[in-house]
């Protein structure tokens, strides 16, 4: 019980020292996650886009995060008008 | 002496101003190694072809044997496109839901017309093609369009390289955080993110294609780009033009050929007229083809036109 | 008078708040609610809004908010006795931080977690927005010019210090490199970091470094604050995750063991308070007791900034609803329990009231000096640590958290001035370097423009409490018309927003008053900017509050509006 309850408070305390600085790393991949996304969906939002031809077959890989993606870039709905995820 | 010289090299290119024999060239040339008993592949891409005018049968987007050991092929772009665009509908269509196929289709439908697409298509083609050289076949002849489109061809492998290297950064460095971040996770280390693989593997199969043949468009020991001209001064212009743009993308002209040159009464004015490419490249070995009385058609022309090389 | 009572008595109140009036405001007036869906849920995503065990929460809350200034303002506050401070400090933290900053947290959460900067311009409009940007632009500038200022006098006044503050910064570099380049995990980086912070510790408490008198003709003092607006400067354009994160790591560690070792020596030493209740015989220049006890002392009691992060960070995090007042609450109760400490070294850690007074020989002189020195002297006599050692601890603890807080400053200044080069359309303005550099310049002419050795710092320090008052105000504020809207009583945010605005506007009026006597132009203008923005604060409150029809005491049911 004693000894249980000691590894739940050094978990814990791990934890806390593990969690803020799992989050800055988390944030810093997120971002050039975003980067990158923007720089494959760039021709679909109307940026003229040299590598057209080969960021359309990354499309289907950064799909599943479209709808998180466009709304933390501050767009509330689909940006692509003829692509709908909400 | 220029058949020696194409016979040591699996990737050779014929380029030059439009109208001045290019596919004549190629094609005697690659019927000539043919003929040598070496595997030949002669492909156009001039979006004009008259590949299967001078064989005189149809040739199209697949190989078709013209004689033993020569097979001929006329690339379409659009068809490269079509192909291209339909394999990345079916990878859409399996990560979205039924209802918006229809949407993707339309999508794809506007990519298709996206700039560099129908060269990107070209250039998937040429790239699986020159993988082959040693394996289906040993010499891949390109009979190329006229300048312009070839050098934007040209340039592209370079071009994308440095495009799929910065994303491959970009990559690497998202993944190197996740994967840190990972590491401090509580529940121990995770699995890799799947997702994350594909990408990469995505972009990594991409560079290699492109890198590959970028390296081996740029290897002098493998590769070899003839310019062909006429001795007047339009095509010679040109070809000053192509061969420094070459140069400055890493590729340097292999040989020279001067087509259509009249009898020796017209010698003086051929040499006078070739003197701006003899200062450029004083060393770059020439064939001189003689005109003749008409514009050969049908292999025996075509070999009989060699003989001169 | 024993320092024992101090703690006891300190503590007794700050809990009793924790445990009855924390409750019943939880309870009655903000009506926390298990069920709430929080966005950490709403929105979950794993990188900000992540639903966090509340004393995980708790631990990050605190050590965000907890910073150098809970020590600086008690530390100068006690020329005026302990009594004002200290019941400045439990009071304060009873009735105001707390409540403040549980009603920051639940404002944010009831608005999908934005930040007070988003909720000022949806409740009061888009002037307050700007007045919020305006305020929150001068409490970063002058927090980077006092801290300047502190860690200045500190490396002067304890040599020691010299070599383990600059050396830490390496050591989280190295930290941060070693995490980003090994899959080591935390355990082993951290206990070689710290062994090395402290093996600095050591080396610098035998080798003392201390610039020249003067160098190329510019004062040791000038050259500190250059060497520290340079670092700050090239460190907030680093990457988070190379210097700041690993330095916050270490300042998190660092603060529970400073806190721990104060404690723990106190009460083994219980070293008598040698300052009276009331200190009759302050300095000549010392200004009134009120209104600038209530400016001096800003983190500690009340603050404007930990608004900030009770809003926009901890709120997208919090588990439950009902957690607000653990980590809200609470958070102000750790910080209270600091400043508390602050106020104890400061008063107890002298052996004879003539010596205290050699060292508060004008408004501002004793500051974190008087805290280190006295914190010293209790550590040495309670735990049996060289003196010189203590001193050199503290230190370090110290000038880590004001140099965290610069850079941290200065990123933000930054982020501010790119915003505002966005919405006005002027692009040089939205070049990283270039706004850092405008941030730096500001900074440096507000450090030589108050005072011409780069002393600034202090002078200004009351400016920069009444500043973050100010920002309090608007927190408050925007909880009371919250809670107005919703047919709640107001009085318990309402009190604490006319009194810490009050005593702010005051403070101000009378600090305007002194700056022209003196000629000091800068810091006139400065403050008149602040006085502009508070008097917007006032007007805002005022017709804010007038639409609601707001009732003090008692609850009204109201339609359901919105």
């Amino acid at each position: 019980m004693m000894a249980r309850r000691l590894r739940a408070i050094g978990e814990g305390l791990a934890e806390y020292y593990r969690a803020p600085y799992r989050q800055t790393l988390a944030r810093e991949a997120r971002e050039r996650d975003d980067l990158f996304r923007l720089l494959v969906l760039s021709e679909a939002l109307g940026v003229p886009n040299p590598a057209a031809p080969y960021t359309l077959e990354l499309m289907p890989l950064v799909w599943d995060d479209f709808h998180a993606w466009h709304q933390r870039m501050g767009m509330e709905h689909s940006p692509l008008d003829h692509i709908r995820c909400c | 002496m220029l058949l020696n010289l194409l016979s040591g090299r699996g990737l050779i290119f014929f380029g030059g101003k439009g109208g001045v024999g290019k596919t004549t060239v190629s094609a005697s040339a690659a019927a000539a190694l043919a003929r040598r008993g070496r595997r030949v592949c002669l492909v156009s891409t001039d979006p004009a072809h008259n590949l299967g005018h001078l064989f005189e049968r149809e040739v199209g987007p697949h190989p078709v044997a013209i004689i033993p050991n020569l097979t001929a092929i006329e690339l379409d772009p659009e068809a490269s496109v079509t192909a291209h665009l339909s394999e990345i509908g079916g990878f859409l269509h399996q990560v979205m839901p039924r209802g918006g196929r229809a949407e993707i289709d339309r999508h794809l439908e506007r990519a298709r017309h996206a700039p560099g697409m129908a060269e990107a298509a070209l250039l998937d083609r040429i790239a699986d093609l020159a993988a082959g050289i040693g394996r289906d076949h040993d010499h891949l002849i390109l009979d190329t369009a006229p300048t312009g489109h070839t050098l934007t061809l040209l340039a592209l492998p370079e071009m994308m390289t440095a495009w799929t290297d910065g994303m491959i950064a970009n990559r690497a460095e998202a993944d190197r955080f996740s994967a840190r971040a990972r590491d401090l996770a509580t529940g121990g280390a995770s699995s890799n993110d799947p997702r994350a693989d594909a990408i990469r593997a995505t972009l990594m199969r991409r560079r290699m294609r492109l890198a590959g043949l970028r390296d081996h468009i740029t290897d002098a020991d493998r590769a070899v780009f003839v310019a062909v001209t006429t001795p007047e001064r339009m095509p010679v212009q040109e070809t000053l033009t192509l061969g420094r743009a070459l140069g400055a993308g890493g590729i340097a002209l292999g040989a020279l050929v001067v087509n259509r040159v009249h009898g020796h009464a017209g010698q003086e004015r051929t040499d006078e007229r070739l003197v701006p490419l003899d200062r450029e490249w004083p060393n770059l070995p020439r064939s001189i083809l003689m005109q003749r009385e008409a514009e050969p058609s049908g292999i025996a022309a075509l070999e009989e036109l060699a003989q001169d090389f | 008078m024993n320092s024992l009572v101090l703690i006891i008595v300190g503590m007794l109140g700050i809990l009793s708040g924790w445990f009855i009036y924390s409750r019943f405001i939880a309870q009655r007036i903000y009506q926390l609610d298990e069920n709430f869906r929080t966005p950490a849920h709403e929105f979950r995503d794993g990188i900000d809004y992540v639903p966090t065990n509340r004393y995980v929460l708790w631990g990050h809350h605190f050590t965000s908010v907890a910073g150098a200034a809970p020590i600086v303002g008690p530390a100068i506050a006690v020329i005026w006795g302990w009594g004002p401070a200290f019941l400045w400090v439990v009071l304060g933290t009873v009735f105001f931080a707390g409540v403040h900053d549980m009603g920051a947290l639940w404002a944010s959460v009831r608005n999908r977690g934005q930040s007070i900067g988003g909720l000022s311009e949806k409740l009061l409009g888009s002037r307050a927005r700007w007045m919020f940007m305006l305020i929150m632009f001068l409490v970063l500038l002058m927090v980077n010019a006092a801290f300047a200022t502190v860690i200045t006098n500190l490396l002067i006044q304890f040599p020691t210090a010299v070599i383990p503050v600059w050396g830490a910064i390496v050591v989280a570099i190295g930290i941060g490199q070693v995490l980003y380049r090994s899959s080591a995990g935390l355990l082993w980086p951290t206990v070689i970091g710290v062994a090395l912070l402290y093996g600095l510790i050591l080396l610098g408490n035998a080798v003392p470094v201390s610039l020249p008198a003067e160098m190329f003709g510019l004062s040791d003092r000038v050259i500190w604050v250059i060497l520290l607006f340079t670092y700050a400067g090239i460190a907030s354009t680093l990457p988070v995750w190379m210097l700041l994160q690993p330095r916050d790591y270490i300042n998190g560690i660092q603060l529970f063991v400073a806190l721990g070792i104060i404690y723990a020596a106190a009460l083994l030493s219980a070293p008598t308070v040698v300052v009276p209740f009331f200190n009759d015989a302050v300095p000549e220049g010392t200004p009134p007791i009120a209104p600038l006890l209530f400016v001096t002392i800003a983190c500690g009691a009340i603050s404007g900034f930990h608004g900030l992060v009770s809003s926009g960070t901890s709120s997208k995090q919090l588990d439950r609803e009902t957690d607000a007042r653990l980590v809200g609450y609470g958070g102000a109760v750790g910080e209270g329990m600091l400043a508390l400490a602050a106020i104890i070294c400061a008063t107890a850690g002298f052996a004879t009231f003539a010596d205290w007074q050699a060292v508060y020989t004008n408004f501002g002189a004793g500051s974190v000096g008087a805290f280190v020195t006295g914190g010293a002297n209790i550590v040495s006599n309670g735990l049996g640590v060289s003196a010189g050692l203590a001193a050199t601890i503290l230190t370090v603890t110290a000038a880590l958290f004001a140099g965290t807080t610069m850079d941290t400053g200065v990123r933000l200044q930054r982020y501010v001035i790119q915003e505002a080069g966005s919405i006005t359309n002027i692009t040089p303005l939205q070049n990283g370097t270039v706004a850092t550099l405008i941030a730096l310049a500001f900074c440096l002419a507000i450090s030589f423009g108050a005072a011409s050795d780069g002393s600034g710092g202090m002078v200004i320090w009351p400016l920069f409490g009444t500043s973050n008052q100010l920002l309090a105000s608007l927190t408050l504020l925007m909880v009371t018309v919250i809670l107005a809207r919703l047919g709640r009583p107001v009085i318990y945010t309402l009190v604490p927003l006319v009194l810490v605005l009050s005593m702010a506007l005051y403070a101000l009026l009378l600090q305007i008053g002194t700056f022209i006597g003196a000629a000091n132009w800068t810091l006139a203008i400065m403050a008149l900017f602040i006085l502009g923005a508070g008097i917007m604060v006032g007007i805002a409150a005022v017709t804010a509050l007038r639409s609601t029809g707001f009732s003090l005491l008692s609850s009204r049911s109201m339609p359901p509006a919105e």
